[in-house]
């Protein structure tokens, strides 16, 4: 094996050294003929000279005026390069920054115009220009090599600094923002959601900020899981944690709920005040979920296909976000099942109605197969979000729990 | 009192925006729009007209257009220029990936055989084109005759189906070194853990390049199709160093035609209209093979 692959390599090699050569003999042939007498060209153009002569650099020298054509290039070559990269540049910047109709549209004209070949502007680029410019003018030549060049840079710049995330263009504009002096009040404020979210180069950027914040300035970074935050960062903040809340907190914001609706509010959205309201808004009828949920099972365990074939005909009239809460609602259930079997109730979010079902139910949820009934409630989910047929899902579904909940544990833990 | 004040504020913003806009894009764009748009759109004005290079008196409407289509010579240098196009695409192309992928192996001679590909791109064409021209003119004759070679006793460039082949053999010696280094880019994105994979699946050198390094790299290859495609619709300076048309006028590409046309005869108007026509060609070609080759892109 070691030697088919370093044969290969030979192999390889050898081709590689034979076109290197080939590329390169042309370069080596005009220089070697460059050193010769005319008739030795002439006569044996492949051998070396056999006097080496120096006249024919010279000649070039003295006669073409190399060094004045040199310096022209020179000249243009820097003065257009180093304006194309600072135009070039801040155009791309400009228009990978600003999103706007105008910016793709300008951006789309530069691509475009890459294709126009030059001898379609030759003849109208000459009668325009010939009458303004004389043409050995070395400014009018950079001039126009800025004009040929902008779109190609622009381009290759635009590209770059698409790739450059825009956070750091936040964290130089927040460094430059507290670079001012506080005028009217004694105090400002940063305030940074989601610092776990920063990539790794806005983090180091603002260390040092954070590190040593400008008088008067305080961050207040949000995170909801500050281990995820650069320890770096950690070292330079205070942490304060902000509790869950709990379900007096909820009915006391929502005003005329039950204990008992809160708590199923905050296990099914996980503390989520947003999705809490959400759901608040969306449907009234949250505590039936609890008794759509324990049917459902009773059916599924006693695989009355006639009861089940009613039950999905019952839901599938029911809203599409009404059957994902549903179905959010049963995975939340079923990892409560998991808990009441490996640790111990205290850390049951459940309440007592749910509880009482739970701990007649949990028996048959166990590590074999609350895996696949989870993956297989998650899928339904997903499914109901691309329009999925709801009868056909949920009656599916059904069945496989059937066959779910007859899988046998392996081996007993208690 | 309060709508007053928004449209005052809305007022300061948009000031504020196209300040930004005049710093940032604006002597560029200007630049952009004297040397490049505004030529363009003039000269699409003139061939509509009876202009001469100086002057225009009357709109002629399409008979330029007609001048240009019903010339012989226009018709046969675009044919060239399309068999030139084609077969320079294909041999550019497949060279320069064969050099990215002997580039790319694990020789240790990687970098300097890189450099050699790469030469022949950092000298201007019109350069090339002499150092061409002394080879098949005199080098190549001279040792032919000397050892009785029949394929090279008269020059290539004095013939024109073989300063064709002279014209294809510089330009594929010209350019691949830069098509290289877009594929050499292409080849070194594709991520180590998929190569790893096929290599654990037991694929051999030669499926792992055409089912995954180049599907993977197809992006590289949109790029170069499209370089070369444009590269060889307006090749100018080799051809013109090279070959200079000759003989007789049958070598010439349509850049040169273009230019023969207009300041070697003083036809203004024609040469514009072509120049117009082969813009619109080049365009759709572009375009064209854009399309095609985006479809075999794959997301990563």
């Amino acid at each position: 094996m070691k030697s088919q692959a370093s044969a290969g390599k030979k192999v390889t090699f050898a081709v590689g050294a034979t076109l290197a050569f080939a590329y390169f003999f042309p370069f080596f042939l005009v220089f070697v003929n460059s050193l010769k007498l005319k008739y030795d060209i002439l006569e044996n153009p492949l051998s070396f000279p056999s006097p080496i002569t120096w006249d024919n650099f010279q000649q070039a020298l003295t006669k073409m005026e190399f060094f004045r054509s040199l310096t022209n290039s020179l000249i243009i070559t820097v003065f257009s390069v180093s304006l194309l990269i600072i135009f070039s540049s801040m155009l791309a910047y400009y228009l990978a920054r600003t999103k706007t109709k105008s910016s793709k549209y300008i951006f789309l004209g530069l691509v475009a115009s890459m294709i126009v070949p030059f001898q379609a502007l030759m003849i109208p680029f000459m009668a325009l220009f010939a009458p303004f410019v004389s043409w050995n003018n070395r400014a009018a030549l950079v001039f126009f090599y800025i004009g040929f060049g902008v779109a190609l840079s622009t381009f290759l710049y635009h590209g770059f600094i698409s790739t450059i995330p825009t956070e750091i263009d936040e964290a130089a504009s927040i460094q430059r923002k507290l670079s001012f002096k506080n005028y009217e009040s004694e105090y400002r404020v940063v305030l940074i959601w989601m610092p776990e979210r920063m990539n790794l180069t806005v983090a180091n950027k603002l260390l040092k900020l954070l590190e040593e914040p400008p008088k008067g300035t305080i961050f207040i970074l949000v995170s909801e899981d500050a281990n995820n935050l650069l320890p770096t960062i950690i070292s330079r903040l205070q942490t304060l944690k902000i509790p869950d809340f709990n379900a007096e907190d909820i009915v006391h914001y929502f005003g005329g709920i039950t204990l008992e609706k809160a708590k199923q509010l905050k296990n099914i959205t996980d503390a989520d005040l947003g999705k809490m309201i959400k759901i608040q808004q969306d449907s009234e009828g949250i505590l039936d979920l609890f008794e759509e949920f324990s049917a459902w099972m009773r059916l599924v365990y006693k695989m009355d296909v006639g009861g089940i074939s009613r039950w999905v005909d019952k839901i599938s009239t029911m809203g599409r976000k009404h059957q994902k809460l549903f179905l959010s609602y049963a995975i939340k259930m079923i990892r409560e099942c998991l808990i009441l079997n490996f640790a111990n109730s205290s850390l049951l979010k459940t309440n007592e109605k749910e509880h009482a079902f739970i701990s007649k139910f949990s028996p048959f949820i166990h590590e074999e197969n609350s895996v696949m009934i989870v993956e297989e409630l998650e899928k339904s989910i997903k499914s109901i979000n691309r329009n999925a047929n709801a009868k056909i899902l949920f009656f599916e579904l059904s069945l496989k729990m059937v066959k779910f909940l007859k899988v046998k544990r392996k081996f007993a833990l208690k | 009192m309060i709508f007053l004040k928004a449209v005052k504020e809305a007022r300061v913003i948009s000031a504020r925006k196209t300040k930004k806009f005049l710093k940032f894009a604006g002597l560029p764009l200007a630049i952009f729009t004297i040397v490049l748009v505004v030529p363009f759109v003039n000269g699409f004005y003139y061939t509509f007209t009876d202009w001469n290079g100086f002057k225009t008196t009357k709109l002629i409407g399409f008979s330029n257009y007609a001048d240009s289509f019903a010339d012989p010579k226009f018709w046969s240098t675009l044919k060239f220029t399309a068999l030139f196009v084609v077969v320079s695409l294909v041999l550019v192309n497949v060279v320069a990936f064969g050099l990215a992928l002997i580039v790319t192996s694990k020789l240790r001679s990687r970098n300097i055989l890189r450099t050699f590909f790469f030469v022949p791109n950092l000298i201007g064409g019109v350069v090339l084109g002499v150092i061409w021209q002394f080879i098949f003119n005199s080098a190549l004759v001279t040792l032919a005759n000397k050892y009785d070679w029949e394929l090279f006793k008269q020059s290539w460039l004095q013939d024109t189906n073989k300063a064709f082949w002279a014209l294809i053999i510089v330009t594929v010696w010209q350019s691949s070194g830069y098509m290289m280094i877009i594929y050499i880019t292409g080849l070194v994105s594709i991520e180590n853990d998929v190569l790893e994979a096929s290599q654990i699946d037991g694929a051999s050198p030669l499926r792992t390049l055409f089912s995954i390094k180049i599907p993977l790299m197809a992006q590289a290859f949109t790029i170069a199709l499209f370089l070369t495609l444009r590269g060889g619709f307006m090749a100018y300076d080799v051809n013109v160093a090279l070959t200079g048309g000759g003989p007789f006028r049958t070598t010439e590409l349509i850049s040169l035609h273009i230019f023969q046309d207009a300041f070697g005869e003083g036809n203004f108007g024609t040469g514009q209209s072509k120049a117009v026509i082969m813009f619109i060609v080049v365009a759709l070609a572009a375009l064209v093979q854009v399309t095609i080759s985006k479809r075999y892109e794959v997301q990563r």
